[in-house]
């Protein structure tokens, strides 16, 4: 059981900590290049990321000392990690507390004599040891960069913060899991769970923007994390704060165990009343189940929304904070190369909200894409494509039908973002006509098809491997448009990157040949799929 | 006359390596008839049926159904075709009416009335959602998609799996109206009773190859009873050495133990005027009747299966 369970969640956590070292290796890395290396530089670079900060305080913390390498990572690697926590722990503790359930793990498990609060135990151990080798390898990595960089930072003070991240992890875990207890399904205790951390989140940040330190703030688990600086200049852990967030976590834990042991597997532990109703004999009326394309986009309606609302929402944010962003870059020296690569001579600010909106859109439209890629290669797995199949329905037409899909939905959210930008573009001072959004916007589609023309041609031969290597593609795309220009790779290594493919058309113009080489390899893997589903085995 | 089948397979082979698959079979389905695909857990049936499905691609070999080619033809093939495969997938979330709804969408032409009609004769209520569907609901679901469009083939994976008895029964009873109004049933099973009870002739699969094609009544030769009697005082044995069908017969005392082919009547007339204290016969498993026919072939050879339409 223990091996089982040590299979299913090592996936994220080697996820995590790859993504933790990578984050720490950039950003020590990074540090030199962008604040100088003079005292004056690194002052001023200090003053940019301070005010910089005020106007991030929802999502970061304030930094102290960012003029150093060790107050500049305490901010931007130990002060970023939790937004990462939420998101693992929502997809983790979800899994390990009705995902399992789901798929019947649960019931085989108990059905060996194992009791249901030893299984919970262990589960949460497994989580807790992770959540720590997360901590610790990110400490590494960051230890590591500081040192290559010349400015070795605490050895004390990184252990220190990876076991206050580990305790924050742990604890968040423990939220998720109560709630898992009082949900039906794995997806309503992804979704409640995240939305809950997520509001915790936000008070935290929010009291931080406002200043306010009542006891409504204690309520945030994130609030007890924030209490230690171990690896800024003079700052140290708070063990009673890491403590008491133990001390919560156990705590849920229990009262998880407690609901567990009391609720029938695959049920909530309370079940409100159910109205009596007659049974129903008929099929659904409703048009757009018969209807190619919309029935597909029917039953993804909760997602689809889900993922618009988040992207308008990163929109906003993104653009509110545009002007800011540009007049801290434009005063950073270390950052005058990167700001007239992407544009900055045409107007800072537009340079910015082309640059940082639009591949973050991109980023996120390629991982929607990868959201399909993954549900394709589940409806071979689990029998559904051949359900369909079994219906006069032509291989190829299933193919295009998916594109169709995904075309529609990138579509649905360019012209979600677009318009949130244009909305919130002029109180930063930047005015954006149908032209520039069409432009910005209408480049995006054929990256976002790229992503699943491809997961549509890889899931025909490697359904287990199709979104892990495209996932690897997207990262390894980001890294080598962020780290590519500062270590100077040659450019043709750069070129392979979608986000450099993709480059900023509000600041620089369209990038044909980009946009062409993207397009090209688009419709040679539509070809591909559309070959690769006439001869594959289905359900074999 | 080829069009005069509804399936036809030549040679129709698919090699999973280490002796797995399916190889050369041989079959010919006549229209209307109710054929019964009948085997041990991976004989071959499941694959046989993909075959047909085109969902996997033959090795070598080829089947035809109404006279179209299961690959080139498979559009065409599957408006004319309803399928039940062994397992029904997830549909997570979706309410059963959304599940028909959709599936109906793709087939085009479904009558609402007769969903209506199969769902109340299932008991299936369509408005509850997937995920809380029972296994035996599953397959009621399965058996419904399959039905919806009335079509001139039904391909059932072992059909009545998880299904309760009053289930199996109305199922047996759609089966036989759809046989009624014209339509060809292949129908894989495990369960012999089964195939005794709707189908018409029965393919006997063994490790991937067709060791038989037989008659019902052929069917009854091969299948058996285990039968205990207790008699109150000395067994008749005279009487009961003559029963047809009466085979391996043990005496322990006044306990009598035996194999029995065919129907009681023999043995109820042997029994008459004896004093019976006990009497107890169980059906044996499928693979027991297996095991006593593949022993029956083995020491007497029989030729090649027979491919004759039924």
């Amino acid at each position: 059981m223990l091996r089982v369970a040590l299979r299913q969640s090592s996936i994220g956590i080697v996820a995590v900590s790859t993504i933790g070292v990578i984050g720490a290796s950039i950003q020590t890395g990074a540090f030199i290049t962008v604040a100088g290396t003079t005292a004056a530089s690194q002052a001023a670079f200090g003053a940019q990321t301070t005010a910089l900060a005020r106007q991030i305080a929802y999502l970061l913390p304030l930094p102290i000392h960012p003029e150093t390498l060790a107050g500049y990572v305490q901010w931007r690697v130990f002060g970023g990690l939790p937004l990462y926590i939420l998101i693992w722990v929502t997809l983790s503790a979800s899994g390990a507390g009705r995902g399992d359930e789901e798929r019947g793990l649960v019931e085989a498990w108990l059905a060996t004599g194992v009791t249901r609060t030893r299984l919970l135990l262990w589960r949460f151990g497994l989580f807790l040891a992770g959540a720590l080798v997360f901590g610790l390898l990110t400490g590494l990595a960051t230890a590591a960069g500081a040192r290559a960089a010349g400015s070795p930072l605490p050895i004390a003070g990184i252990l220190g913060e990876a076991v206050a991240l580990g305790a924050l992890a742990a604890c968040c875990y423990a939220v998720v899991l109560v709630v898992a207890q009082l949900v039906g399904t794995r997806r309503v205790a992804g979704g409640v769970g995240g939305a809950l951390l997520t509001a915790l989140f936000f008070l935290n940040g929010i009291a931080r923007t406002v200043d306010y330190q009542g006891p409504a703030v204690w309520l945030s688990p994130f609030h007890y994390y924030d209490r230690s600086d171990a690896v800024a200049p003079g700052g140290s852990v708070d063990w009673l704060a890491t403590a008491a967030l133990l001390l919560f976590a156990a705590a849920l834990v229990g009262l998880a165990a407690l609901l567990f042991s009391r609720r029938d597997i695959g049920a909530a532990a309370f079940r409100p009343p159910v109205a009596e109703r007659p049974p129903r004999y008929l099929p659904s009326a409703n048009p757009l189940l018969r209807v190619p394309v919309l029935a597909d986009l029917f039953t993804q309606r909760v997602g689809l929304v889900a993922w618009v609302c988040g992207l308008v929402l990163f929109a906003l944010f993104m653009t509110s904070i545009a002007g800011q962003t540009g007049e801290f870059m434009a005063k950073t020296p270390g950052l005058a190369g990167y700001l007239a690569a992407i544009g900055g001579t045409r107007g800072v600010t537009r340079a910015v909200i082309g640059s940082a909106d639009y591949s973050i859109t991109l980023a996120l439209l390629a991982a929607y894409a990868l959201t399909l890629v993954a549900r394709w290669a589940a409806d071979d797995q689990e029998g559904r494509l051949e359900m369909v199949l079994s219906q006069p329905v032509p291989r190829w037409r299933v193919v295009v039908e998916r594109v169709a899909v995904l075309s529609a939905s990138s579509v649905l959210m360019i012209l979600a973002v677009s318009v949130a930008i244009a909305v919130v573009a002029p109180s930063q001072h930047v005015t954006l006509g149908t032209r520039d959004l069409v432009r910005a916007g209408g480049a995006l589609l054929p990256f976002g098809l790229l992503f699943g023309t491809a997961g549509a041609t890889l899931t025909a031969r490697f359904p287990r491997l199709a979104v892990g290597l495209l996932g690897v593609y997207l990262v390894a795309s980001y890294l080598l448009f962020q780290l590519g220009p500062f270590l100077n790779w040659p450019a043709w290594v750069v070129d392979l990157s979608v986000f450099k493919l993709y480059g900023n058309p509000l600041g620089n113009g369209i990038d044909w040949i980009g946009l062409g080489a993207v397009t090209g390899v688009a419709v040679a893997a539509f070809g591909a799929a559309l070959l690769l589903m006439r001869r594959r085995e289905v359900g074999a | 006359m080829t069009t005069e089948l509804a399936v036809e397979t030549l040679g129709l082979s698919k090699d999973y390596a280490s002796g797995r698959g399916l190889f050369d079979l041989d079959l010919a389905i006549a229209r209307t008839s109710v054929f019964g695909y009948l085997g041990p857990n991976g004989a071959g049936k499941t694959t046989t049926i993909k075959l047909l499905m085109a969902m996997i691609r033959p090795t070598r070999g080829r089947a035809r159904i109404f006279g179209l080619d299961s690959e080139k033809d498979a559009v065409a093939i599957k408006r004319r075709v309803g399928y039940l495969p062994a397992d029904l997938p997830q549909f997570g979330g979706l309410r059963g009416s959304e599940v028909v709804a959709y599936l109906a969408g793709l087939r085009g032409g479904v009558d609402r009335k007769r969903v209506e009609s199969l769902a109340q004769r299932l008991d299936l209520d369509l408005g509850r959602r997937f995920r809380e569907y029972s296994s035996g609901n599953k397959k009621k679901l399965g058996i419904l998609i399959a039905f919806m469009s009335a079509p001139e083939l039904l391909i059932l994976d072992e059909p009545t799996g998880g299904l309760d008895p009053l289930i199996q029964q109305e199922f047996y009873r759609i089966l036989g109206e759809a046989r009624a109004n014209g339509s060809t049933v292949f129908l894989s099973s495990h369960v012999l009773s089964e195939v005794e009870h709707v189908c018409d002739r029965v393919g006997i699969l063994r490790r991937g190859r067709l060791i038989r094609v037989a008659e019902l009544e052929e069917l009854h030769d091969i299948h058996f009873h285990t039968v205990e009697i207790v008699f109150d005082g000395p067994p008749p044995l005279e009487k009961l050495g003559r029963v047809p069908g009466l085979e391996k017969l043990v005496r322990q005392g006044t306990h009598v133990g035996f194999t029995l082919h065919g129907d009681f009547n023999g043995l109820f007339q042997a029994l008459g005027g004896s004093k019976v204290v006990n009497l107890s016969s169980h059906e044996p498993t499928l693979e027991e009747v297996f095991l006593a026919y593949y022993r029956e072939v083995d020491e007497h050879p029989v030729g090649t299966a027979g491919a004759a339409p039924a």
